[in-house]
């Protein structure tokens, strides 16, 4: 129940900042190398995320035999903590599913749109604005 | 007409443009027109901003109690078009998504270079000073989505912006510009104003050439501006700007800025370090790309700038 208040309150704040246009993805770069729109996911493990400026990196390695090692970007944590992310909820060594736009030139890399951890609890973090149009 | 019907007509209009069905000219007859609200037409951002002056009877010089309130958190209001300068004129159909449409009148070689810009991002190349970790500057700065202040005194006002924080100041204690001989173009230029009423009238120059923002035209260093800047409702601050630009315009370009107060209990600007964990470079094919961990050349931020007997004790 504690957890259904929380995601809500964490899908309203994302409201929020969407209707005030905040956009984590919105970027000090060009987002024209990523495959917008192309939904990918990726089980791993999270071996780092680093909440950092100009942006948060969520480094994951790939569940099975591959094991690749991939670069998530995300937003940087003024705009992640204002739509309610808490650096903590992404602890090293956790298993996670990550749902991303992965780079067009094959790079193991992408931009993040939401994490779903093993609970079922899903965080999102960005894309948005990129996917209004 | 209100913006977002004038928005929603933009929109509706581009995409007949996209689809075939409207000529792309009647588009372009869309846009705002080029003049004063007056229906006054000036050689230059000088003569404009004299006029504003020479109007309000040499502006107000006023004490504290005079300032209007613009305390607050604000936020660019841009209909969701992120990489705009415009916001008004709707979704650019050749680029789509976030990418608003330009409505500035270009000389021939900068129309061609806008040209040339969006026909590479179309096919993915893309670079944006921004990754370099140099400041938007102005007047891109009026067009960054993020936060920003409004620091309102007598003898000065600062636009504080959370982007790379970037502070604006504009003296409004009756001095002049820098003179020409001393100049040298900076990335704010040089702000100089006066207060008519509750309207902060403002002319800048000296400023370094640069982009309106990405996705949008490029101006010269000949670029100077004046605005006019007031509190139009509880929520709203409204800049309009009148952009001039002999070398790369061929009207003055008049744009209207829409900031929204951020409600958000709590919030607050904090220190945005660019070069913290920046490891995206141009590359050789013109597309944006990144250095990632495990390549010699990643500079990892937990080691980065941080004292080595200090790595590893974060919370």
């Amino acid at each position: 129940m504690q957890r259904a208040y929380s995601q809500r309150i964490r899908a309203a704040l994302a409201a929020v900042a969407l209707t005030l246009g905040l956009s984590p993805a919105h970027a000090h770069h060009s987002a024209t190398m990523f495959d917008i729109g192309h939904d990918t996911v990726i089980n791993g493990t999270i071996k780092d995320f680093q909440w950092t400026n100009p942006h948060s990196w969520l480094i994951v390695q790939e569940n099975g035999g591959s094991g690749r090692i991939w670069s998530f970007e995300s937003g940087p944590p003024n705009i992640l903590s204002r739509i309610g992310v808490k650096r903590g909820q992404f602890p090293t060594g956790e298993k996670i599913t990550v749902h991303a736009f992965l780079m067009r030139d094959g790079s193991p890399a992408g931009l993040v749109t939401k994490v779903v951890k093993a609970d079922g609890t899903e965080i999102t973090l960005g894309s948005v604005g990129f996917e209004k149009h | 007409m209100g913006k977002t019907l004038r928005y929603r007509r933009s929109v509706a209009l581009a995409t007949l443009s996209a689809l075939g069905l409207w000529p792309a000219h009647f588009v372009a007859m869309a846009a705002p027109a080029s003049a004063d609200s007056a229906g006054q037409t000036f050689s230059s951002s000088w003569e404009e901003y004299q006029a504003y002056r020479a109007r309000a009877h040499g502006g107000v010089k006023p004490t504290v109690a005079d300032l209007p309130d613009w305390t607050g958190i604000w936020q660019r209001d841009s209909n969701g078009l992120l990489a705009s300068f415009d916001d008004s004129a709707g979704v650019n159909p050749m680029l789509g998504r976030v990418y608003g449409r330009s409505t500035a009148s270009l000389t021939p070689k900068y129309q061609a270079a806008y040209e040339a810009k969006v026909a590479n991002i179309r096919v993915g190349k893309e670079w944006d000073r921004l990754s370099n970790c140099l400041p938007a500057g102005f007047p891109r700065m009026l067009a960054e989505p993020f936060l920003r202040e409004f620091i309102v005194t007598p003898a000065e006002t600062w636009m504080s912006h959370e982007q790379i924080n970037e502070t604006r100041r504009i003296y409004t204690d009756g001095r002049g510009h820098v003179p020409d001989d001393e100049a040298v173009p900076l990335w704010l230029g040089d702000s100089i104003g006066f207060w008519d009423r509750d309207t902060l009238v403002v002319h800048t120059n000296h400023l370094k050439a640069g982009e309106y923002q990405r996705g949008q035209p490029d101006f010269s260093f000949q670029i100077s501006t004046v605005e006019r800047i007031r509190k139009v409702d509880a929520q709203t601050i409204e800049d309009r700007i009148s952009v001039y630009d002999p070398v790369s315009l061929t009207r003055p370009w008049q744009v209207v800025f829409h900031y929204k107060k951020v409600e958000q209990p709590g919030l607050r600007i904090n220190y945005d370090a660019c070069e913290e964990n920046n490891n995206v470079y141009l590359a050789p094919d013109g597309t944006t790309h990144y250095i990632f961990p495990g390549d010699p050349k990643y500079r990892d931020p937990t080691t980065f700038g941080i004292p080595s007997v200090a790595i590893g004790s974060e919370k």
